[in-house]
């Protein structure tokens, strides 16, 4: 009981097959509370259907899903009135006005707060008068942001809601998720394609590929640990074996390591072995997900 | 306090936040005893994780540059207002290296460069004593 | 100069749609032979293309010639029959792109058309009514032309061309009937045949402009505002104060998609109410008949309106939206705004209806027909048994329509549930299974026509076999139901429903009929209700279905 106390949400083992094709496979998710949790990875790596399964659109097949310690399939109202919830393609019923739309969505949460919600409207310079249709996509944006908001959810689930935002309201979406973690210890999933804004907010970050978790760590560790290792040495280099490498490239005699590991033990070990280090440098995060992300592509790991 | 995080740089922001407010001690910019921004202000004014700010003033406290007085907020502590002298040694070994790489791509002898040097020291000096 | 303009696309026309036009032309002799099988087992009819069933098909088969002469066809969905757009950038002035296809399909569609009445209908008509044919069909293809560019959203397009396909029928049948003053009238539908065609080809050319500029017409937002978003001016438009959810979602709900039917029904019932202007009309016996074709429509809406109800915004058929899944509702909440939508819309639907329906008697007191109806039906039942046998065939319709629409919403629901890749061909068989037996069963009960008193008097294990297996689908529906929750809810629903059938029953036995038929009724009665009921035990569970794939 105590691990759902501290769990906003615990995915155990879940697997989810669309005509045989496995969209992800057995992914164990622990969100704790108070996080700023982010997932990344390629288009079509299963992000949105780990979070469909989060808000109850999909049946888990194989393993288990929990959100606030409910099955969120079982009991939609109980779960879904502590979530906030934007995707990138926000279907809202573009005929209202804002003030409709609004008023529609106070009436679902009993801890809608509409001093906060006409706050926050003001604050995304948003005439309530006017309808949704007539909004721009970031404008549109903006307003499923201050409805996700207005009823302080315990959980703001955020699927990739900066695509194709100009720089104000990816902004805005920034902003809204450090007040949400900043205040009330309340917790955020992002799922994202922009990095910088991962690196920036998240505290832990889950690296999908193909429906699988390559990477669930903090930001910490995966800020610290990657490394770009640049070596010479002769012959071939058995670079599968090293500890935490999970990506090498020869040039000219010289190799680029790419790693998540320690890296004074891994340099140690290198040049126990022999091999001469030239450099040793840091990775990004948008680096480090390239180097990933190529790492299925490289010849290399099946040879 | 004006911190400013790039994106794209490669240095994670908690190091660049250090680094910032290291610079703005060291430039006397923030002074003995004055009090830092809490952490959740500086987060939502830089846009960041909290956490991540809590991590910069966490190694700043214990590198000696921060003292935190229990419910009071974090604040410049007093006699680290320079780099340690193995720090500064560091980072200038650094910047002295890729300048005489450059140099020496320019064509411009070690002794040219030291001339240059000493020069802008001159002219550097002058400014901090009129300021 | 404009020959070999008109040349190039008349060739592109023709060349382009080859198939269509051979396939649809093909469909005649299929149809016979179709036709033919299928007729073997009833004794004394032939295949004769001279019933309204005949003409149906020709009236499809039309259709689908008129979309292949559009510039987009009507067929939702499809792209591939279009008209060749590039079309759109000839050198030709506008008036020419917009009637070169209305011409040229108008001409050949009436061609086949009146082929198709001389020599497979039989039916001879004179020069006079040739030509007010094929001015009709000049109309419908203007109008085929206006209506493919956005003017409507595309699903819209199809109604509002039906609306007027149905007032060029009416007046073409008012302009080619024997008698002067059939319906509206002869020198009206005259009148009303030009003035739909270049009504309709004043739009096909407004079309052609604003395509030719790839612009949608202006027209667009308005009639689109007029049918799906229920517009409010910006200024002071007080809300409404939902204190709980399933107020905010049954409001939600009516906004949407309620206005839909009642504004469909005021629009066919409008056609009946104008022609009461035509001094002609109300004599004729063609009264009976428009009242009629307003029930008739009533009846034959309500399976298109349960599958709009479902979807996300009519136009698109689209999974259940994943804002209207993310709702802080229970499932049951969520499936019960949808039933109660749907029956407050067909509730204002039926209002409209009977309204229309005692306009038209008011205004035609001294209709013979109706008065003879009438005095047949008071002499057989009484008077207070006739009121209460009305009574009851018009709570008989709306519950039969309301089912339909509701049996639809769910088949619409399970279509989206279920995962179309896997199953989707053992639906397809299901409802070509269930469509020919339904037709096996039209024809039994045409074959036993004449002997359907007789058949009801003995109450046949038919009537009865109904409402053993509908209450029991109930009961095996009944487990899954209460895993939705909200049995509360459906305990008074079965209480309501037990209460009006106890009391149509009490109303049938009433009646002064003989005991076979009584007993007959009561069972249609009870497997009424039931069918009436089965919706909220369906829909619950299939929005649980779709919202949690």
């Amino acid at each position: 009981m105590n691990s759902t106390d501290n769990n906003v949400v615990d995915i155990r083992h879940l697997t989810r097959r669309f005509n045989d094709k496995a969209a992800l496979q057995d992914v164990t998710v622990r969100i704790p509370r108070g996080q700023v949790f982010g997932i990344v990875g390629e288009n079509g790596a299963g992000k949105t259907t780990l979070i469909k399964h989060i808000l109850g659109l999909y049946r888990a097949q194989h393993g288990s899903v929990s959100v606030f310690g409910m099955d969120p399939v079982k009991h939609p109202k109980e779960v879904l009135s502590r979530i906030g919830y934007l995707s990138e393609q926000p279907d809202f019923p573009e005929w209202m006005t804002i003030a409709q739309f609004m008023n529609y969505m106070a009436a679902f949460y009993p801890n809608w707060d509409r001093q906060y919600a006409a706050q926050l409207l003001e604050m995304a310079s948003l005439d309530a008068r006017k309808k949704i249709r007539e909004l721009s996509k970031g404008q549109q944006a903006r307003v499923g942001l201050c409805a996700a908001q207005a009823h302080r959810p315990e959980l703001l689930v955020l699927d990739e809601p900066s695509s194709g935002l100009d720089p104000v309201a990816r902004r805005e979406i920034l902003a809204a998720v450090i007040r949400t973690v900043v205040h009330e210890g309340r917790s955020v999933l992002l799922s994202s394609h922009l990095l910088e804004e991962v690196e920036r907010v998240c505290d832990h970050l889950l690296f999908f590929s193909n429906g699988e978790v390559l990477l669930s760590d903090s930001m910490e560790a995966v800020l610290d640990r990657h490394y770009q290792i640049t070596l010479r040495r002769p012959g071939q280099l058995e670079w599968q074996a090293l500890p935490g490498v999970f990506n090498a490239v020869a040039d000219n005699g010289e190799w680029q390591l790419f790693c998540f590991a320690d890296i004074d033990q891994l340099t140690g070990l290198l040049q126990l072995q022999g091999a001469q280090i030239l450099d040793t440098r840091r990775l990004s995060l948008n680096e480090a997900f390239l180097a990933r992300s190529s790492q299925r592509h490289t010849p290399g790991r099946i040879a | 306090m004006n911190l400013h995080l790039t994106q794209h740089s490669g240095v994670p922001p908690y190091l660049q936040i250090i680094s910032q407010i290291k610079q703005l001690i060291a430039s006397g910019r923030l002074n003995v005893d004055q009090e830092l921004l809490p952490i959740r202000v500086l987060a939502e004014k830089l846009l960041i994780n909290p956490n991540t700010v809590a991590r910069a003033y966490r190694e700043l406290e214990t590198a000696g540059w921060l003292y935190t007085k229990r419910g009071a907020g974090t604040f410049v502590a007093a006699g680290t207002t320079a780099f340690s002298a193995e720090t500064c040694r560091k980072q200038i070994r650094e910047r002295v290296c890729a300048l005489l790489v450059e140099a020496a791509h320019m064509n411009i002898s070690v002794a040219e460069l030291i001339k240059l040097i000493r020069e802008m020291g001159n002219d550097l000096g002058k400014g901090d004593k009129e300021s | 100069m404009y020959a070999s303009a008109i040349r190039a696309l008349v060739g592109e026309i023709f060349g382009k749609n080859r198939a269509a036009i051979v396939g649809a032309a093909a469909v005649t002799p299929a149809a016979w032979m179709i036709a033919k099988a299928y007729l073997r087992h009833v004794p004394g009819i032939e295949p004769n293309f001279a019933t309204p069933l005949g003409f149906l098909l020709l009236v499809v088969i039309a259709m689908q010639l008129g979309s292949v002469f559009a510039y987009v066809d009507l067929t939702a969905g499809g792209s591939g029959s279009g008209f060749p757009r590039h079309i759109l950038l000839l050198p030709a002035p506008t008036w020419l792109l917009a009637l070169v296809p209305i011409i040229a399909g108008s001409l050949f569609i009436a061609a086949f058309v009146l082929l198709w009445l001389r020599f497979v209908s039989g039916v001879q008509l004179d020069w006079t009514q040739q030509l007010a044919l094929t001015v009709a069909i000049t109309a419908v293809m203007c109008w085929i032309q206006a209506m493919s560019w956005e003017l409507l959203p595309r699903s819209m397009r199809i109604v509002a061309l039906l609306v007027v396909v149905i007032a060029t029928i009416v007046s073409v049948i008012s302009a080619l009937a024997n008698e002067p003053d059939f319906l509206l009238g002869r020198r009206a539908g005259q009148i009303g045949l030009v003035l739909t065609s270049s009504g309709g080809y004043g739009f096909a050319y407004l079309a052609v402009i604003r395509a030719r500029r790839s612009e949608t017409l202006a027209l667009n937002a308005s009639l689109k505002r007029l049918f799906f978003s229920p517009g409010q001016p910006l200024h002071a438009v007080p809300l409404p104060t939902l204190s709980t959810a399933v107020a905010a979602q049954n409001w939600f709900e009516w906004r949407v998609y309620g206005r839909i039917l009642p504004l469909f029904m005021t629009i066919i019932g409008a056609f009946p109410l104008a022609s009461l202007a035509f001094d002609g009309m109300r004599r004729a016996p063609s009264i009976a008949l428009s009242t009629m074709l307003l029930l008739v429509f009533y009846l034959m809406v309500s399976p298109m309106m349960g599958a709009a109800y479902i979807s996300k915004d009519w136009t698109r058929r689209v999974q259940m939206g994943t804002f209207a899944a993310t709702r802080p509702l229970s499932d049951s909440e969520l499936a019960f705004a949808k039933l109660r939508l749907a029956i407050k819309s067909y509730a204002l639907s039926l209002l409209i209806v009977c309204a229309v329906i005692v306009v038209i008697i008011l205004a035609s007191r001294n209709n013979v027909a109706l008065l003879a109806l009438w005095s047949r039906l008071t002499q057989r039942l009484g008077t207070t048994g006739s009121y209460l046998s009305l009574m009851l065939l018009f709570a008989a319709i709306t519950a039969a329509s309301w089912a339909a629409s509701a049996l639809f919403m769910s088949l619409q629901l399970f279509y989206e549930a279920v995962d179309r890749k896997k199953h989707g061909w053992k639906i397809s068989l299901a409802m070509i299974t269930l469509f020919g037996l339904l037709l096996i069963l039209a024809r039994r009960a045409y074959v036993a026509r004449d002997s359907a008193l007789q058949w009801l008097h003995a109450a046949r294990a038919e009537v009865i076999i109904p409402v053993i297996v509908l209450t029991g689908i109930a009961l095996y529906l009944l487990p899954p139901f209460r895993r939705v929750a909200a049995l509360s809810t459906l305990r008074a629903l079965a209480v309501g429903f037990l209460t009006v059938t106890v009391l149509g029953l009490i109303g049938l036995s009433q009646l002064r009929l003989p005991f076979g038929y009584r007993w007959a009724l009561s069972s249609g009665l009870v497997s009424l209700a039931l069918v009436t009921f089965m919706p909220f035990l369906l829909v619950p569970i299939l929005v649980r279905m779709s919202r949690h794939r």
